[in-house]
């Protein structure tokens, strides 16, 4: 355990959040911030401002006009959703390793479907924020990344227990490791100060009914549940968890909504591939 | 005879299923194999439901 905590440790140092997401975010929480604040530190990454406005442009926003400028897609957008097109951007290029099949690209592609997938049942349940929705979603297994990067033989053996027991990483990891993903994800975002609500959903979004009176946890389960049965994006197994009715009655969602909650993920499932 | 008797037999109920589900055995198999583990369990089996209704509209390709 003292190895895994002095490797986590010198992982926060190599793997620091980008200077750039740092101010954005500091500059969000206050209250005197402009558009155009956040647009200049913004711009003075121009790999990133690039990219912000090929997926502001892009049709999963479907504007009839294009936008030219990151202050014009702050004005429409608004600050939170520019700077999760950032931090979606930023962890996308996190190094991973091709090891048991892990495919970087369908990882993100779950783990945006995750994202975007919250943010519709926010919608539809009307519960919750749905800029925390897309961010817990996005981020919801970061530590599956660092776990597959930096922990590779203890992510082989993993995978490889969770592919014959027909079990997922997590239950996997539980089993045969100190340590799972969920916690390496927490001591991550921490590290990148990401603020405590948000660490507590991707710590609980595997057993929502630890903590019943939030409902993000449920969201981001009931995401992650559903994108894995529609099988967008690969979350590195194949396997789906048991969902929790518990998590279903809080959210109101019923049986009747099933089929249909599915049908129109299922039909809006093309468009990430924009954000990929 | 009792194989080409079979075979006929075969072929014929082949031929009643709905062309979805020949088209996309793939995907039922897929289902069938990722609710294994949760028999019995209702919710998985309402989430199951959904999933071969989606499928047997061909909007669950993969």
């Amino acid at each position: 355990m003292s190895n895994f905590r002095n490797k986590i440790s010198e992982i926060t140092e190599i793997l620091t959040f980008p200077d750039v997401l740092v101010e954005v975010n500091n500059l969000i929480t206050r209250t005197d911030t402009s558009a155009s604040d956040i647009a200049k530190v913004i711009n003075s990454d121009i790999a990133l401002s690039t990219k912000i406005l090929k997926l502001v442009n892009s049709s999963y926003y479907g504007f009839s006009k294009q936008i030219t400028s990151i202050n014009y897609a702050i004005v429409i957008l608004g600050f939170s959703v520019v700077r999760n097109l950032a931090v979606t951007i930023f962890v996308q290029d996190i190094k991973s390793n091709n090891i048991c099949g892990f495919k970087s690209k369908q990882f993100w592609m779950f783990s945006i479907s995750t994202g975007l997938v919250a943010q519709y049942l926010c919608e539809f349940t009307q519960t919750g924020s749905k800029d925390d929705a897309y961010i817990s979603g996005l981020l919801h297994d970061i530590g599956v990344v660092i776990l597959n990067q930096y922990f590779s033989e203890e992510f082989t053996a993993v995978f490889t227990y969770a592919q014959s027991n027909n079990c997922t990483l997590l239950e996997a990891e539980r089993r045969i490791l100190d340590f799972d993903h969920v916690e390496i994800g927490s001591i991550i975002l921490e590290s990148w100060n990401f603020p405590e609500r948000i660490i507590n959903v991707c710590n609980n979004y595997s057993c929502p009914d630890k903590v019943p009176e939030e409902t993000m946890p449920s969201i981001i389960h009931l995401s992650d549940g559903f994108c894995r049965a529609l099988k967008l994006g690969n979350p590195a197994d194949n396997s789906l968890p048991e969902l929790s009715n518990s998590a279903m009655s809080r959210l109101r969602v019923v049986q009747e909504d099933i089929y249909p909650l599915l049908k129109k993920i299922l039909s809006n499932s093309k468009l990430i591939n924009c954000f990929l | 005879m009792i194989n080409s008797e079979s075979e006929k037999s075969n072929k014929a109920e082949s031929s009643e299923l709905p062309l979805a589900y020949t088209e996309r055995k793939h995907v039922f198999d897929r289902i069938e194999c990722m609710f294994a583990p949760h028999k019995n369990k209702k919710i998985m089996l309402q989430i199951k439901e959904a999933l071969i209704k989606l499928a047997e509209e061909g909007l669950l390709n993969e």
